[in-house]
């Protein structure tokens, strides 16, 4: 198709728009608003034109500034560090700025993330994710007096004890892995991978000594003894953290403290 | 109770299964007087409970299994539901269900052990 858009609103509508572009993608894109009248998720098509390392996101932006001003995303950095722009993306949880078309092909289909609350359109509510994240106390809890502030000693950290959370501490937040998680889907307990790879981030730093708080939070039926380990976080994370294993690391920390505590030792 | 303490106890009744299990049924199979065929004929099953090794062996295994697999079974019901109130509800009532089985399983041991 070249020099037309094609926008088909519902199947009676049909709106055509001119540009001067092979028209060889086709955009699918869920809608819903949930404070509209019309609650109902409809799916739209658009078609746009494709260009060399175009992405999903890309696509979108074309989409909003061409043909519907109305369409709602979220997005911010572009380049995969934000978190902000997760999305279904041809049935796979992924971050829009960084699939390319190239990679899922010219017929693209993007909804929001499943298992959060609908803000509108593709933009999920991020509320209950960042209680949770919130509520593993994710900084460094220091147990220093008056007296020690500012710190009288550097914290310095071999490049070892940096190895032991780094991978972790490169969570963007984007929430595809709780999306993707089975047990999120069905436990509104449940703390999620984000945030217990999280706890883990901060228990694997030696600079912390906010074991015993966390200890609290995350020792629980809905804390990760919650996980049965599918393992679809650690597939849809876009940044390579592998929450899967910072929750089964911390389950063995939690083993191996009932043990002997002297294992989980106590930050310098 | 911390969740990872159940947990353990859950691991340690997993490796007292993978003990106990193998005997139990290596006794019922070929190790018992009468061998296979005669396994579970009752002065065969009631002779199980004469000796005190064979009497501690099925003490475990009740312990063992009832645990491991009422713990099974806690984590499957905490699924149905989710909230404070159905958490507390299902726990008390698998603890209450393992007191039964094990009250039970006991008396049986005790009664054939001891003749009581
Ligand atoms: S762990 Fe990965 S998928 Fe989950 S929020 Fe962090 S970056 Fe996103
Ligand atoms: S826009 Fe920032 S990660 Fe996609």
């Amino acid at each position: 198709m070249t020099g037309q858009v094609l926008v088909s609103k519902s199947l009676e509508t049909l709106r055509t728009v001119k540009v001067s572009q092979n028209m060889d993608g086709l955009l699918k894109i869920h809608r819903r608003n949930p404070n509209s009248e019309d609650r109902s998720t409809r799916a739209e098509s658009f078609s746009f034109p494709i260009s060399k390392g175009m992405t999903v996101l890309d696509a979108l932006l074309w989409v909003k500034e061409h043909v519907d001003a109305g369409l709602a995303f979220r997005y911010s950095c572009r380049m995969g560090n934000c978190g902000s722009c997760g999305m279904m993306v041809n049935g796979k949880p992924r971050l829009a700025c960084e699939t390319q078309i190239s990679e899922v092909g010219n017929r693209v289909e993007v909804a929001p993330l499943p298992g959060f609350p609908l803000v509108r359109d593709v933009v999920a509510d991020f509320d209950t994710f960042f209680r949770r994240y919130s509520e593993i106390k994710p900084h460094l809890i220091r147990h220093e007096t008056e007296n020690d502030r500012p710190p009288q000693i550097e914290l310095l950290q071999t490049d070892e004890q940096l190895r032991d959370y780094y991978q972790f501490s490169m969570c963007i937040m984007c929430g595809l892995c709780d999306s993707a998680c089975p047990i999120v889907a069905g436990d509104p307990q449940f703390l999620g991978p984000q945030a217990l790879a999280q706890a883990y981030r901060f228990a694997a730093d030696s600079r912390d000594q906010g074991w015993k708080e966390r200890e609290k939070i995350i020792d629980t039926v809905h804390g990760c003894w919650d996980c049965r380990v599918a393992g679809s976080c650690s597939a849809v994370c876009p940044k390579g953290v592998d929450p899967d294993l910072g929750i089964q690391l911390l389950k063995r920390k939690l083993l191996a403290g009932r043990f002997k505590p002297a294992l989980v030792p106590e930050a310098q | 109770m911390r969740e990872s303490t159940l947990q353990l106890i859950n691991i340690a009744m997993i490796m007292a299964l993978l003990l106990t299990l193998p005997v139990h049924f290596a006794m019922q199979a070929f190790l018992g007087v009468g061998g296979y065929t005669q396994a579970l004929a009752y002065n065969t099953v009631a002779d199980r409970y004469q000796t005190l090794i064979t009497i501690t062996l099925l003490t475990v295994l009740l312990a063992a299994a009832s645990y491991h697999g009422l713990y099974g079974l806690r984590r499957i019901l905490l699924e149905f539901k989710s909230g404070p109130t159905w958490d507390r509800l299902v726990s008390a009532g698998t603890l209450a269900a393992g007191l039964v089985i094990l009250g039970w399983g006991l008396r049986t041991i005790v009664v054939m052990g001891w003749g009581i």
